[in-house]
Protein backbone atom coordinates (compact mmCIF):
# COMPACT_ATOMS: atom_id res chain seq x y z
CA UNK A 1 0.00 0.00 0.00
CA UNK A 2 1.08 3.53 -0.85
CA UNK A 3 2.40 5.13 2.04
CA UNK A 4 0.48 8.03 1.64
CA UNK A 5 -2.61 6.09 2.31
CA UNK A 6 -1.46 3.95 5.26
CA UNK A 7 -2.69 5.45 8.95
CA UNK A 8 -0.48 6.74 11.33
CA UNK A 9 0.68 4.12 13.58
CA UNK A 10 1.51 1.95 10.40
CA UNK A 11 3.57 4.60 9.13
CA UNK A 12 5.19 4.88 13.08
CA UNK A 13 5.82 1.35 12.95
CA UNK A 14 7.43 1.33 9.65
CA UNK A 15 9.63 4.31 10.80
CA UNK A 16 10.17 2.40 13.91
CA UNK A 17 11.50 -0.63 12.35
CA UNK A 18 13.30 0.79 9.86
CA UNK A 19 11.04 -0.15 7.16
CA UNK A 20 11.32 3.32 6.02
CA UNK A 21 12.97 6.15 6.99
CA UNK A 22 11.26 9.33 8.66
CA UNK A 23 12.78 11.39 5.85
CA UNK A 24 11.31 9.06 3.35
CA UNK A 25 8.09 9.66 4.78
CA UNK A 26 8.34 13.12 5.25
CA UNK A 27 9.64 14.13 1.56
CA UNK A 28 6.84 11.90 -0.31
CA UNK A 29 3.86 13.51 1.72
CA UNK A 30 5.67 17.05 1.33
CA UNK A 31 5.77 16.10 -2.40
CA UNK A 32 1.93 15.30 -2.08
CA UNK A 33 0.65 18.63 -0.12
CA UNK A 34 2.08 20.20 -3.18
CA UNK A 35 0.48 18.04 -6.08
CA UNK A 36 -3.16 18.11 -3.75
CA UNK A 37 -3.18 20.96 -2.21
CA UNK A 38 -4.26 23.93 -4.52
CA UNK A 39 -7.69 21.77 -4.72
CA UNK A 40 -8.17 21.36 -1.56
CA UNK A 41 -6.80 24.87 0.30
CA UNK A 42 -6.15 23.12 3.30
CA UNK A 43 -2.23 24.26 3.81
CA UNK A 44 -1.85 28.10 4.26
CA UNK A 45 2.21 26.97 5.22
CA UNK A 46 4.25 24.63 4.28
CA UNK A 47 6.97 24.21 6.97
CA UNK A 48 9.33 22.09 4.78
CA UNK A 49 12.91 22.82 6.45
CA UNK A 50 11.45 22.04 10.07
CA UNK A 51 9.20 19.11 8.56
CA UNK A 52 12.70 17.73 7.28
CA UNK A 53 14.88 18.44 10.14
CA UNK A 54 12.67 16.78 12.57
CA UNK A 55 12.45 13.62 10.23
CA UNK A 56 16.34 13.79 10.80
CA UNK A 57 16.66 13.86 14.32
CA UNK A 58 13.62 11.17 14.63
CA UNK A 59 15.97 9.12 12.18
CA UNK A 60 18.97 9.83 14.09
CA UNK A 61 17.37 8.59 17.54
CA UNK A 62 16.19 5.63 15.81
CA UNK A 63 19.67 4.78 14.28
CA UNK A 64 21.93 5.84 17.68
CA UNK A 65 20.04 4.18 20.25
CA UNK A 66 16.66 2.37 18.65
CA UNK A 67 14.20 4.64 20.44
CA UNK A 68 11.03 6.50 19.13
CA UNK A 69 8.36 7.65 20.33
CA UNK A 70 4.82 6.34 19.64
CA UNK A 71 4.20 8.58 16.71
CA UNK A 72 7.96 8.73 15.26
CA UNK A 73 7.87 9.66 11.70
CA UNK A 74 4.17 10.37 10.95
CA UNK A 75 3.47 13.32 9.63
CA UNK A 76 0.84 15.98 10.73
CA UNK A 77 -0.53 19.68 10.70
CA UNK A 78 -2.40 22.20 12.78
CA UNK A 79 -5.08 24.85 12.80
CA UNK A 80 -3.06 27.76 11.92
CA UNK A 81 -4.51 29.50 15.49
CA UNK A 82 -1.72 27.61 17.01
CA UNK A 83 1.77 28.28 17.61
CA UNK A 84 4.12 27.37 15.69
CA UNK A 85 7.68 28.38 16.23
CA UNK A 86 8.64 30.80 13.08
CA UNK A 87 5.44 30.88 11.71
CA UNK A 88 3.03 33.65 12.04
CA UNK A 89 -0.11 32.55 13.88
CA UNK A 90 -3.01 33.81 11.01
CA UNK A 91 -5.84 32.43 13.18
CA UNK A 92 -7.59 32.84 9.68
CA UNK A 93 -7.14 36.27 9.75
CA UNK A 94 -5.63 39.55 7.70
CA UNK A 95 -5.24 41.25 11.17
CA UNK A 96 -2.84 38.68 12.58
CA UNK A 97 -0.25 38.98 9.24
CA UNK A 98 1.46 41.77 10.86
CA UNK A 99 2.56 39.98 13.88
CA UNK A 100 5.47 38.80 14.56
CA UNK A 101 6.10 34.64 13.88
CA UNK A 102 5.51 32.72 17.37
CA UNK A 103 8.37 32.26 19.35
CA UNK A 104 7.95 28.61 20.55
CA UNK A 105 5.33 26.28 19.83
CA UNK A 106 2.07 25.66 21.57
CA UNK A 107 1.93 22.87 24.03
CA UNK A 108 0.25 20.68 21.85
CA UNK A 109 2.51 21.04 18.76
CA UNK A 110 5.51 20.56 21.65
CA UNK A 111 3.63 17.21 22.57
CA UNK A 112 3.35 15.43 19.37
CA UNK A 113 7.06 16.56 18.79
CA UNK A 114 7.79 14.38 21.81
CA UNK A 115 5.76 11.97 20.54
CA UNK A 116 8.18 12.06 17.07
CA UNK A 117 5.42 13.22 15.03
CA UNK A 118 6.82 15.89 12.16
CA UNK A 119 5.07 19.05 11.35
CA UNK A 120 4.38 19.60 8.07
CA UNK A 121 2.81 23.01 8.01
CA UNK A 122 -0.44 25.23 9.53
CA UNK A 123 -3.90 24.67 7.91
CA UNK A 124 -6.96 26.79 7.01
CA UNK A 125 -9.50 28.01 9.31
CA UNK A 126 -12.94 30.19 9.77
CA UNK A 127 -11.42 33.76 11.09
CA UNK A 128 -10.85 33.85 14.47
CA UNK A 129 -12.76 30.34 14.25
CA UNK A 130 -15.75 31.97 14.45
CA UNK A 131 -18.06 30.24 12.15
CA UNK A 132 -18.53 26.64 11.14
CA UNK A 133 -17.96 26.94 7.21
CA UNK A 134 -14.34 27.53 6.56
CA UNK A 135 -15.34 29.83 3.86
CA UNK A 136 -12.38 31.82 4.39
CA UNK A 137 -12.48 35.19 2.54
CA UNK A 138 -8.87 36.15 3.03
CA UNK A 139 -7.81 33.10 2.13
CA UNK A 140 -10.14 31.22 -0.01
CA UNK A 141 -12.92 28.24 0.89
CA UNK A 142 -11.48 24.79 1.88
CA UNK A 143 -13.09 22.20 -0.19
CA UNK A 144 -14.15 19.14 0.93
CA UNK A 145 -12.29 15.95 -0.63
CA UNK A 146 -15.61 13.86 -0.90
CA UNK A 147 -16.91 16.67 -3.41
CA UNK A 148 -14.72 20.01 -3.99
CA UNK A 149 -17.71 21.90 -4.43
CA UNK A 150 -19.00 21.83 -0.83
CA UNK A 151 -17.85 22.93 2.30
CA UNK A 152 -15.49 21.61 4.43
CA UNK A 153 -17.22 22.65 7.88
CA UNK A 154 -15.48 24.61 10.19
CA UNK A 155 -13.74 26.09 11.71
CA UNK A 156 -11.33 23.58 11.61
CA UNK A 157 -12.46 22.97 8.18
CA UNK A 158 -8.33 23.08 7.05
CA UNK A 159 -7.69 20.37 9.52
CA UNK A 160 -10.29 18.15 8.58
CA UNK A 161 -10.33 18.34 4.55
CA UNK A 162 -6.18 17.72 4.83
CA UNK A 163 -6.85 14.15 6.63
CA UNK A 164 -9.86 13.16 4.78
CA UNK A 165 -8.14 14.19 1.46
CA UNK A 166 -4.94 11.90 2.77
CA UNK A 167 -2.71 14.89 3.12
CA UNK A 168 -1.57 14.44 6.52
CA UNK A 169 -3.02 11.21 8.68
CA UNK A 170 -3.52 13.47 11.66
CA UNK A 171 -4.48 16.77 12.00
CA UNK A 172 -5.27 19.17 15.46
CA UNK A 173 -7.25 21.83 15.67
CA UNK A 174 -9.70 23.14 18.12
CA UNK A 175 -13.72 23.09 19.17
CA UNK A 176 -15.15 26.12 20.83
CA UNK A 177 -18.73 25.42 19.76
CA UNK A 178 -18.27 22.65 17.25
CA UNK A 179 -15.17 23.47 15.27
CA UNK A 180 -13.49 19.57 15.72
CA UNK A 181 -17.08 17.85 15.46
CA UNK A 182 -18.65 19.19 12.52
CA UNK A 183 -15.57 19.15 10.24
CA UNK A 184 -14.87 15.64 11.17
CA UNK A 185 -18.80 14.71 10.05
CA UNK A 186 -19.13 16.60 6.93
CA UNK A 187 -15.44 15.52 5.84
CA UNK A 188 -15.83 11.78 6.87
CA UNK A 189 -13.44 11.20 9.24
CA UNK A 190 -13.16 10.85 13.48
CA UNK A 191 -13.14 13.96 15.47
CA UNK A 192 -12.25 14.56 19.17
CA UNK A 193 -13.16 17.14 21.42
CA UNK A 194 -12.23 16.44 24.81
CA UNK A 195 -13.53 17.82 27.99
CA UNK A 196 -13.08 21.09 28.65
CA UNK A 197 -9.90 21.91 30.46
CA UNK A 198 -8.46 18.28 29.37
CA UNK A 199 -5.50 19.44 27.32
CA UNK A 200 -3.40 22.26 27.70
CA UNK A 201 -4.09 25.20 25.42
CA UNK A 202 -1.31 27.62 25.72
CA UNK A 203 -0.06 28.85 22.30
CA UNK A 204 -4.07 28.62 20.57
CA UNK A 205 -5.74 31.69 19.45
CA UNK A 206 -8.60 32.01 21.73
CA UNK A 207 -12.48 32.90 20.73
CA UNK A 208 -13.72 32.14 23.62
CA UNK A 209 -12.29 31.20 26.67
CA UNK A 210 -15.02 29.06 28.34
CA UNK A 211 -15.28 27.00 25.81
CA UNK A 212 -12.32 26.91 23.62
CA UNK A 213 -10.46 22.98 23.79
CA UNK A 214 -8.02 21.91 21.80
CA UNK A 215 -8.67 18.48 19.48
CA UNK A 216 -7.38 16.44 16.79
CA UNK A 217 -8.93 14.42 13.88
CA UNK A 218 -8.09 11.11 12.14
CA UNK A 219 -9.11 8.29 9.65
CA UNK A 220 -9.15 5.19 12.53
CA UNK A 221 -9.79 5.48 16.25
CA UNK A 222 -6.60 4.16 17.29
CA UNK A 223 -4.70 6.78 15.38
CA UNK A 224 -6.95 9.41 17.13
CA UNK A 225 -6.32 7.31 20.30
CA UNK A 226 -2.76 7.74 19.73
CA UNK A 227 -2.57 11.63 18.98
CA UNK A 228 -4.82 12.14 21.90
CA UNK A 229 -2.49 10.46 24.30
CA UNK A 230 0.45 12.42 23.23
CA UNK A 231 -1.46 15.69 23.58
CA UNK A 232 -1.71 14.47 27.38
CA UNK A 233 0.62 16.50 29.35
CA UNK A 234 3.10 14.93 31.95
CA UNK A 235 2.80 18.03 34.40
CA UNK A 236 -0.85 19.48 33.72
CA UNK A 237 -1.12 23.19 34.29
CA UNK A 238 -4.14 24.74 36.35
CA UNK A 239 -5.96 24.58 33.40
CA UNK A 240 -5.93 20.92 32.26
CA UNK A 241 -6.72 18.30 34.75
CA UNK A 242 -5.63 14.40 33.95
CA UNK A 243 -6.27 12.49 36.72
CA UNK A 244 -8.95 10.14 36.88
CA UNK A 245 -9.84 7.71 34.25
CA UNK A 246 -6.93 6.63 31.67
CA UNK A 247 -8.42 7.89 28.24
CA UNK A 248 -7.93 5.74 25.83
CA UNK A 249 -5.34 2.49 26.38
CA UNK A 250 -7.06 0.31 28.33
CA UNK A 251 -10.86 1.87 26.94
CA UNK A 252 -9.55 0.51 23.47
CA UNK A 253 -9.56 -3.07 24.39
CA UNK A 254 -13.39 -3.42 26.27
CA UNK A 255 -16.37 -3.90 25.18
CA UNK A 256 -19.48 -1.92 25.20
CA UNK A 257 -22.52 -4.05 26.41
CA UNK A 258 -22.36 -2.99 29.54
CA UNK A 259 -22.55 0.59 28.85
CA UNK A 260 -26.04 2.16 29.00
CA UNK A 261 -26.46 3.66 25.16
CA UNK A 262 -29.10 6.21 24.70
CA UNK A 263 -30.19 8.39 21.73
CA UNK A 264 -30.81 12.37 22.09
CA UNK A 265 -34.11 12.98 21.11
CA UNK A 266 -36.49 16.33 21.44
CA UNK A 267 -33.98 19.49 20.25
CA UNK A 268 -32.11 16.85 18.37
CA UNK A 269 -34.82 15.88 16.39
CA UNK A 270 -36.66 18.92 15.75
CA UNK A 271 -33.39 20.35 13.89
CA UNK A 272 -31.41 17.26 11.84
CA UNK A 273 -33.06 16.15 8.46
CA UNK A 274 -34.55 12.50 8.17
CA UNK A 275 -30.76 11.13 7.00
CA UNK A 276 -28.85 12.63 9.71
CA UNK A 277 -30.67 11.12 12.17
CA UNK A 278 -30.77 8.26 9.91
CA UNK A 279 -27.14 8.18 10.65
CA UNK A 280 -27.82 7.95 14.13
CA UNK A 281 -30.40 5.43 14.37
CA UNK A 282 -28.22 2.96 12.08
CA UNK A 283 -25.28 3.24 14.38
CA UNK A 284 -27.58 2.97 17.70
CA UNK A 285 -28.81 -0.43 16.07
CA UNK A 286 -25.48 -1.61 16.06
CA UNK A 287 -25.02 -0.55 19.48
CA UNK A 288 -28.24 -1.99 20.37
CA UNK A 289 -29.39 1.04 22.00
CA UNK A 290 -33.63 1.68 21.55
CA UNK A 291 -34.02 4.05 24.55
CA UNK A 292 -34.13 7.96 24.26
CA UNK A 293 -33.67 10.69 26.37
CA UNK A 294 -33.75 14.61 26.32
CA UNK A 295 -31.37 16.76 26.78
CA UNK A 296 -33.12 19.30 28.95
CA UNK A 297 -32.90 22.98 27.42
CA UNK A 298 -30.98 22.01 24.76
CA UNK A 299 -32.31 24.73 22.76
CA UNK A 300 -31.64 28.00 25.37
CA UNK A 301 -28.34 25.91 25.86
CA UNK A 302 -27.51 26.77 22.37
CA UNK A 303 -28.57 30.14 22.62
CA UNK A 304 -26.10 30.42 26.10
CA UNK A 305 -23.63 29.39 24.10
CA UNK A 306 -23.81 31.99 21.28
CA UNK A 307 -23.90 34.77 23.79
CA UNK A 308 -21.46 33.76 25.66
CA UNK A 309 -19.07 33.24 22.72
CA UNK A 310 -20.09 36.50 21.03
CA UNK A 311 -19.36 38.22 24.24
CA UNK A 312 -16.01 36.39 25.03
CA UNK A 313 -14.74 37.22 21.35
CA UNK A 314 -15.73 40.71 21.27
CA UNK A 315 -13.56 41.48 23.54
CA UNK A 316 -10.61 39.59 22.96
CA UNK A 317 -11.05 41.20 19.26
CA UNK A 318 -11.90 45.18 20.52
CA UNK A 319 -8.98 47.26 20.37
CA UNK A 320 -9.03 45.92 16.63
CA UNK A 321 -12.72 46.36 16.15
CA UNK A 322 -12.21 49.85 17.49
CA UNK A 323 -9.40 50.94 15.00
CA UNK A 324 -9.83 48.60 12.14
CA UNK A 325 -12.97 46.67 11.74
CA UNK A 326 -12.81 46.49 7.84
CA UNK A 327 -10.22 44.29 8.06
CA UNK A 328 -11.94 41.79 9.70
CA UNK A 329 -14.52 39.44 7.22
CA UNK A 330 -18.22 41.47 7.52
CA UNK A 331 -19.66 38.33 8.76
CA UNK A 332 -17.85 37.75 11.65
CA UNK A 333 -17.14 41.72 12.33
CA UNK A 334 -20.63 42.24 12.52
CA UNK A 335 -21.45 39.05 14.85
CA UNK A 336 -18.54 40.11 16.87
CA UNK A 337 -19.20 44.21 17.01
CA UNK A 338 -22.77 42.80 18.70
CA UNK A 339 -21.35 40.40 21.26
CA UNK A 340 -19.15 43.79 22.53
CA UNK A 341 -21.44 45.72 22.74
CA UNK A 342 -24.06 43.60 24.54
CA UNK A 343 -25.39 44.48 27.99
CA UNK A 344 -23.51 42.25 30.71
CA UNK A 345 -26.65 40.87 32.13
CA UNK A 346 -26.89 39.10 28.34
CA UNK A 347 -23.49 37.17 29.09
CA UNK A 348 -23.96 36.77 33.10
CA UNK A 349 -27.19 34.83 32.69
CA UNK A 350 -25.70 33.08 30.30
CA UNK A 351 -23.29 32.12 32.55
CA UNK A 352 -25.48 31.12 35.76
CA UNK A 353 -27.66 28.84 33.06
CA UNK A 354 -24.17 27.15 32.48
CA UNK A 355 -24.35 26.12 35.81
CA UNK A 356 -27.78 25.02 36.05
CA UNK A 357 -27.14 22.63 32.50
CA UNK A 358 -23.95 21.42 33.80
CA UNK A 359 -26.39 20.18 36.95
CA UNK A 360 -29.53 18.81 34.70
CA UNK A 361 -26.97 16.74 32.56
CA UNK A 362 -25.23 15.37 35.38
CA UNK A 363 -28.70 14.13 36.08
CA UNK A 364 -29.34 12.97 33.00
CA UNK A 365 -25.65 11.06 33.01
CA UNK A 366 -27.15 9.26 36.22
CA UNK A 367 -29.32 6.84 34.03
CA UNK A 368 -27.30 6.49 30.76
CA UNK A 369 -23.46 6.35 30.22
CA UNK A 370 -23.52 7.50 26.63
CA UNK A 371 -25.70 9.70 24.74
CA UNK A 372 -25.91 9.74 20.61
CA UNK A 373 -26.68 12.46 18.69
CA UNK A 374 -26.32 14.04 15.11
CA UNK A 375 -23.29 16.43 14.38
CA UNK A 376 -24.59 18.55 11.75
CA UNK A 377 -28.00 18.52 10.93
CA UNK A 378 -27.67 17.90 7.20
CA UNK A 379 -24.46 16.62 5.04
CA UNK A 380 -22.16 19.48 3.36
CA UNK A 381 -23.56 22.13 1.82
CA UNK A 382 -22.40 23.97 -1.93
CA UNK A 383 -19.55 26.36 -1.08
CA UNK A 384 -21.12 29.96 -1.20
CA UNK A 385 -24.81 28.62 -0.20
CA UNK A 386 -26.45 31.45 1.70
CA UNK A 387 -28.99 29.03 3.34
CA UNK A 388 -29.48 25.19 4.11
CA UNK A 389 -32.99 23.61 4.62
CA UNK A 390 -33.92 22.07 7.64
CA UNK A 391 -36.82 20.01 8.01
CA UNK A 392 -38.06 22.58 5.90
CA UNK A 393 -37.05 26.12 7.88
CA UNK A 394 -34.03 27.78 6.46
CA UNK A 395 -31.01 28.06 7.93
CA UNK A 396 -27.28 30.39 7.19
CA UNK A 397 -24.88 27.55 7.10
CA UNK A 398 -21.97 29.67 8.63
CA UNK A 399 -24.12 30.00 12.13
CA UNK A 400 -26.15 27.15 12.33
CA UNK A 401 -24.45 24.25 10.93
CA UNK A 402 -22.97 23.76 14.34
CA UNK A 403 -26.60 24.28 16.19
CA UNK A 404 -26.12 20.51 17.34
CA UNK A 405 -22.78 20.86 18.80
CA UNK A 406 -23.07 24.21 20.75
CA UNK A 407 -25.65 22.95 23.38
CA UNK A 408 -22.64 20.05 24.22
CA UNK A 409 -20.11 22.66 24.68
CA UNK A 410 -21.59 24.45 27.32
CA UNK A 411 -21.47 21.84 29.40
CA UNK A 412 -17.78 20.79 28.41
CA UNK A 413 -18.44 17.14 27.67
CA UNK A 414 -16.51 15.16 25.55
CA UNK A 415 -17.46 14.05 22.24
CA UNK A 416 -16.02 12.10 19.41
CA UNK A 417 -17.41 12.24 15.89
CA UNK A 418 -18.02 9.06 14.39
CA UNK A 419 -17.80 9.88 10.64
CA UNK A 420 -20.57 7.45 8.54
CA UNK A 421 -19.70 7.11 4.54
CA UNK A 422 -22.17 6.56 2.15
CA UNK A 423 -21.90 5.60 -1.12
CA UNK A 424 -22.94 8.03 -3.47
CA UNK A 425 -23.39 11.15 -1.00
CA UNK A 426 -21.60 13.33 1.50
CA UNK A 427 -20.65 11.62 4.68
CA UNK A 428 -22.79 12.42 7.93
CA UNK A 429 -21.30 12.39 11.31
CA UNK A 430 -22.07 10.93 14.44
CA UNK A 431 -21.45 12.48 18.43
CA UNK A 432 -20.55 9.87 21.15
CA UNK A 433 -21.20 11.90 24.24
CA UNK A 434 -19.99 10.98 27.23
CA UNK A 435 -20.22 12.68 31.33
CA UNK A 436 -17.03 14.77 31.75
CA UNK A 437 -13.75 13.43 31.82
CA UNK A 438 -14.91 10.23 30.74
CA UNK A 439 -13.09 10.24 26.65
CA UNK A 440 -12.50 6.76 27.46
CA UNK A 441 -16.09 5.78 27.54
CA UNK A 442 -16.09 7.50 23.57
CA UNK A 443 -13.00 5.64 22.72
CA UNK A 444 -14.57 2.37 23.22
CA UNK A 445 -17.92 3.25 21.63
CA UNK A 446 -16.32 4.39 18.82
CA UNK A 447 -13.90 1.77 18.65
CA UNK A 448 -16.90 -0.52 18.88
CA UNK A 449 -18.50 0.97 15.56
CA UNK A 450 -15.58 1.01 14.01
CA UNK A 451 -14.92 -2.94 14.21
CA UNK A 452 -18.25 -3.64 13.16
CA UNK A 453 -17.71 -1.64 10.22
CA UNK A 454 -20.80 0.62 10.36
CA UNK A 455 -17.97 3.09 10.68
CA UNK A 456 -15.06 4.39 8.78
CA UNK A 457 -13.24 6.79 7.50
CA UNK A 458 -10.73 6.48 4.13
CA UNK A 459 -9.23 8.68 1.78
CA UNK A 460 -12.10 10.48 -0.45
CA UNK A 461 -12.00 9.16 -3.73
CA UNK A 462 -10.07 11.49 -6.30
CA UNK A 463 -8.15 13.05 -3.44
CA UNK A 464 -5.25 10.88 -4.50
CA UNK A 465 -6.21 10.42 -8.47
CA UNK A 466 -2.90 8.57 -9.18
CA UNK A 467 -3.99 5.95 -7.07
CA UNK A 468 -6.41 2.92 -7.68
CA UNK A 469 -9.44 2.37 -5.88
CA UNK A 470 -8.43 -0.72 -4.57
CA UNK A 471 -5.36 1.13 -3.14
CA UNK A 472 -7.73 3.12 -1.26
CA UNK A 473 -9.98 0.34 0.62
CA UNK A 474 -9.68 0.35 4.16
CA UNK B 1 -31.29 52.83 16.42
CA UNK B 2 -27.89 51.94 15.41
CA UNK B 3 -25.84 55.14 13.45
CA UNK B 4 -23.12 55.20 10.98
CA UNK B 5 -20.46 54.54 14.32
CA UNK B 6 -20.86 52.84 17.16
CA UNK B 7 -19.68 54.04 20.19
CA UNK B 8 -17.24 51.91 22.44
CA UNK B 9 -16.47 54.41 25.43
CA UNK B 10 -14.85 57.01 24.41
CA UNK B 11 -13.83 55.39 20.78
CA UNK B 12 -15.86 55.03 17.88
CA UNK B 13 -16.36 52.32 15.18
CA UNK B 14 -16.17 53.51 11.91
CA UNK B 15 -18.20 51.35 9.80
CA UNK B 16 -19.17 51.96 5.75
CA UNK B 17 -23.03 50.33 6.68
CA UNK B 18 -24.58 49.42 10.06
CA UNK B 19 -26.49 47.24 8.24
CA UNK B 20 -24.80 44.08 8.99
CA UNK B 21 -24.47 45.05 12.74
CA UNK B 22 -27.98 45.74 12.93
CA UNK B 23 -28.85 42.33 12.33
CA UNK B 24 -26.41 40.53 14.19
CA UNK B 25 -27.04 42.46 16.89
CA UNK B 26 -30.78 42.11 16.85
CA UNK B 27 -30.48 37.96 16.34
CA UNK B 28 -27.78 38.08 19.35
CA UNK B 29 -30.90 40.46 21.29
CA UNK B 30 -33.38 37.28 20.43
CA UNK B 31 -31.18 34.58 21.48
CA UNK B 32 -30.34 36.39 25.03
CA UNK B 33 -33.83 37.18 25.13
CA UNK B 34 -34.66 33.04 25.82
CA UNK B 35 -32.04 32.65 27.59
CA UNK B 36 -32.88 36.12 29.71
CA UNK B 37 -36.39 34.11 29.85
CA UNK B 38 -35.25 30.96 31.78
CA UNK B 39 -35.97 31.54 35.73
CA UNK B 40 -32.83 30.43 37.50
CA UNK B 41 -32.46 30.59 41.67
CA UNK B 42 -29.89 32.38 43.43
CA UNK B 43 -28.66 29.93 44.56
CA UNK B 44 -26.88 29.50 41.08
CA UNK B 45 -23.71 31.44 40.93
CA UNK B 46 -21.40 32.58 38.15
CA UNK B 47 -18.37 31.42 40.44
CA UNK B 48 -19.36 27.86 39.83
CA UNK B 49 -19.87 27.50 36.32
CA UNK B 50 -16.09 26.22 35.52
CA UNK B 51 -16.80 23.02 38.32
CA UNK B 52 -17.38 20.21 35.56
Amino acid sequence: MSLLCADALAIADAVGCKRVSATEVTQAFLDNIRRQNSRLNCFTSIAEERALAEAKAVDDAISCDGKSGPLCGVPYAVKNSFDVEGIVTLAGSRINTELAPAEQDADAVHNMRRAGAILLGTLNMEEYAYGFTTENAHYGAVRNPHDTSKIAGGSSGGSAAAVAGGLVPLSLGSDTGGSVRLPAALCGVFGIKPTFGRLGRRGCFPLAASFDTVGAFARTVDDLASCYRAMLDDEPDRQTRNSGTEPAARALECKTSDLRVAIADDYYDRYSNDEARAAVALFAGVLGATRCVTIPEAERARAAHVVITAVEGGSIHLSNLRTRSHDFEPSSRDRLIAGAISPAAWYLQAQRFRRWFCDALAQVFDDVDVILAPASPCPATPIGAETMKVRGVDLGPRAYMGMLTQPISLAGLPVITVPLLREGQMPLGVQIIAPPWREDVCFRVARFLERSGAACSRIAMGALPEISAAELAP
Amino acid sequence: MIRSTIMFGEAVIPVDSCTGIEVALQRLAETAAAVMAFPLSTDVEIGQVFVL
